[in-house]
């Protein structure tokens, strides 16, 4: 390093050379103005898209729609606006092709709920994954488990397909059928009678596994 | 209006404009997003590594089959549909390396590493991933998702980058070109072009966070549990998210505690957006955050969420704070960057011919070294600076980088140089300059200076001529010093004599 020469990489951030041409400042001036308007839409697309439906975003459905699916959707509701104030257990038991064997209820709830105790960083699966795959089934099917949202039948396969890897080694044999139970516990609070906040059982129907079912090695 | 107003109007939008195309907003809160966001993606490919297969891979749940139903029935079409559904359909092994290769882009990312480029993929890695099962993602997954694809529009590499370093390395040895006009022109047009995308970027990201936390704030507003303050004993007693169950039913058990914490959390949510606006509030915001981040984390066992939202507050710290966070962290490598740039700085004379000084100069130096100079009196032009050998021969003396400044010596001097050291003696340079703390270490340094020939580390013996190099310094400052006007080898004589004056006291 050359003594007389102050430091290198010391100099703040180094501002560009002025521009000299007009087509340098066209340009630049040109897309000045076309982030602007990106920036501009996207901020009133991502307002419209969060805000309550309201006379503007029903209006715009289509366009808000259209630039904020799929890539930049969003859902802000983080415990809003009630937090869920109640404990779900969603169980499962299998029958067993081909004689038709029954097993006991397997406790999935309770398997996540050990592994996630203790563990300073739980992983995704068993956080997110038994919970939003049940209320996920609950949002788009009526009380008698009749489809009512057009995501009916993904979110069934996919509760399906959920409940059937978590069984998969648990249980010695080929599942035939599957069925489901949810036992839904209201936590105590204020206004909320014991009887409120005894557990209620909801048991799904058997769901036939499609295809010739699930081989499954017994971990036994 | 008159034409007065009318051309002072144009003139701000006209200086608005030029700042918006050169001056990059946030580059030092970009770069931690890139950092903080890199690392937690790999950090949590680690920690699913285990899982992927049954997460992600060809034995996800979200089999290939409900990803094209799921596909169909959301009506994406086009790119977006073949970005979100491409993973669907690998094999085992493919998968695989895709995982690999989404740890290196992240890993690419965090470093800086080509990160124009290494930002693109990032953000494909990311958005292809957590889109692979969307009924396996929670808030965090969707924060990191729109900010990999903002950031990819950010000069997010501009600071703390190997990118950087590689541009710093480069700047040096490369001497100037003459290019044709329109290469400068052009790459003048690049950096504005750039520089306008990273705003807008930064805009966004801005907004995005204020659109979460307005959103979930709001909406916690018209919750009958968040309103009777009982939300969060809710909340801590999800089985769900229950990792620590003693701890969470501790907290649970205050409900004072409870309805405070639920009160904070809506009014800084809900605030958020304006409160950015308010440079001294924003500060407590942020603190209130970071607190609830970190409880999030712990008792809710949800710390990646809890980490990938408090990264995104970065954005809202300036680049001030930024540069004062690295100072503290690196120390003089900081300052060296900082205060070479214009030379100025202040100076500490010191009597080179004392070993003990030497050496007490030497501990110095490594705890402030390119913050203060140090020059042993034999090297100076005294008069110039207006001292006498019988002061500088007496106590050590502190030169200021102002004119008007006065001469410090002894005690004031040696806590000057510590106010300029790296943690934890800084606070100590502060103490000292305190009556009566001042008044005490006045006295200390007399007893010290006047035995100073008795003390361990003094070598009076081997005193170094003023010809030549004082002990203990090596070639590297002996070439620092070589600016001030004289080089190592003729000082001593008239002419060589180093001159201070011009540079330090030049403002």
């Amino acid at each position: 390093m050359s003594p007389s020469i102050p430091g290198p990489g010391a100099a703040a951030q180094p501002g560009p050379a002025p521009l000299t041409r007009r087509w340098s400042r066209v340009l630049v001036a040109g897309t000045a103005a076309a982030v602007a308007l990106a920036v501009l839409a996207h901020l009133a697309a991502t307002f419209l898209y969060n805000a309550p439906s309201n006379p503007v975003s029903q209006r715009y459905a289509k366009q808000v729609d259209w630039w904020m699916n799929p890539l930049l959707e969003q859902n802000w509701r983080l415990f809003a606006p009630n937090p869920i104030s109640e404990n779900v257990t969603v169980q499962a038991r299998a029958s067993l092709a081909p004689d038709g064997r029954m097993t006991g209820w397997v406790d999935l709830t309770a398997q996540d709920e050990a592994a996630v105790q203790g563990d300073p960083v739980p992983g995704h699966i068993a956080e997110n994954g038994l919970r939003n795959a049940w209320f996920g089934w609950d949002d788009t099917h009526d009380g008698n488990g009749n489809p009512t949202g057009g995501n009916a039948a993904v979110m069934q396969g996919y509760l399906l397909n959920l409940v059937l890897s978590r069984l998969h080694g648990q249980v010695d044999g080929r599942i035939g059928s599957v069925q489901i139970r949810a036992i839904t516990t209201l936590i105590p609070g204020p206004g909320r009678t014991p009887q409120q906040t005894a557990p209620q059982t909801r048991t799904l129907d058997w769901w036939t596994v499609p295809g010739q079912g699930v081989s499954v090695q017994g971990a036994a | 209006m008159n034409p007065g107003a009318l051309g002072r109007a144009l003139w701000w939008w006209g200086d608005r404009y030029e700042a918006l195309t050169t001056r990059r907003l946030a580059a030092r809160g970009l770069a931690v997003l890139r950092i903080g966001y890199g690392s937690l993606w790999v950090l949590f490919l680690l920690r699913e590594w285990v899982e992927r297969d049954a997460a992600w891979g060809p034995g996800a749940a979200w089999s290939p089959q409900i990803e094209q139903q799921y596909a169909a029935q959301s009506h994406w079409t086009g790119l977006p549909r073949l970005w979100l559904t491409s993973l669907a359909d690998l094999n085992g092994t493919e998968f695989d390396l895709f995982y690999l290769a989404a740890i290196a882009a992240g890993l690419a990312f965090a470093l800086g590493w080509h990160t124009r480029v290494a930002s693109v993929l990032f953000a494909v890695a990311v958005v292809a991933l957590e889109n692979r099962s969307p009924l396996l993602t929670d808030g965090g997954d969707n924060v990191l998702s729109l900010m990999s694809i903002y950031l990819a529009f950010t000069a997010c590499g501009a600071y703390w980058s190997l990118d950087a370093r590689r541009r710093a390395a480069k700047a040096v040895a490369e001497t100037a070109q003459a290019l044709p006009t329109w290469r400068d022109e052009l790459a003048a047009a690049r950096y504005r072009i750039a520089t306008i995308a990273h705003n807008g970027a930064v805009l966004v990201v801005a907004a995005q966070i204020c659109f979460i936390y307005g959103t979930a704030g709001l909406l916690k507003v018209q919750g009958s549990m968040w309103q009777d303050g009982s939300a969060l004993s809710y909340v801590l007693r999800l089985d769900w998210f229950h990792p620590w169950p003693g701890l969470s039913a501790w907290v649970a058990g205050h409900a004072i505690f409870i309805a405070v914490a639920g009160y904070v959390t809506v009014f800084v949510q809900a605030g958020f957006p304006f409160i950015v606006f308010a440079p001294r509030l924003k500060y407590a915001a942020l603190a209130v955050l970071v607190f609830m981040h970190l409880s999030i984390a712990v008792l809710l066992g949800l710390p990646f969420f809890s980490a990938i939202m408090l990264v995104g507050d970065a954005v809202f710290l300036p680049d001030r704070f930024w540069q004062a966070a690295a100072r503290r962290m690196l120390g003089p490598a900081y300052a060296r960057d900082m205060t070479t740039a214009d030379g100025i700085r202040p100076t500490l004379v010191f009597d080179g011919d004392c070993g003990f000084c030497t050496a007490s100069v030497e501990w110095l130096k490594r705890r402030c070294d390119p913050a203060v100079r140090f020059v042993p009196w034999q090297w100076l032009d005294l008069a110039a600076h207006g001292l006498t050998q019988a002061q500088v021969t007496r106590s050590v003396q502190w030169l200021p980088v102002s004119d008007s400044a006065p001469i410090r010596r002894g005690a004031g001097a040696a806590a000057r140089v510590l106010l300029r050291s790296r943690w934890p003696w800084r606070p100590l340079g502060a103490l000292m300059l305190v009556p009566p703390i001042s008044w005490l270490a006045a006295i200390g340094y007399r007893i010290i200076a006047a035995n100073r020939y008795r003390l361990p580390g003094s070598t009076p013996a081997c005193a170094v001529p003023p010809a030549r190099e004082p002990a203990g310094l090596d070639p590297v400052s002996a070439q620092d010093l070589g600016d001030l006007g004289g080089g190592a080898h003729d000082a001593g004589a008239g002419a060589g004599r180093v001159e201070l004056a011009e540079r330090d006291h030049a403002d």
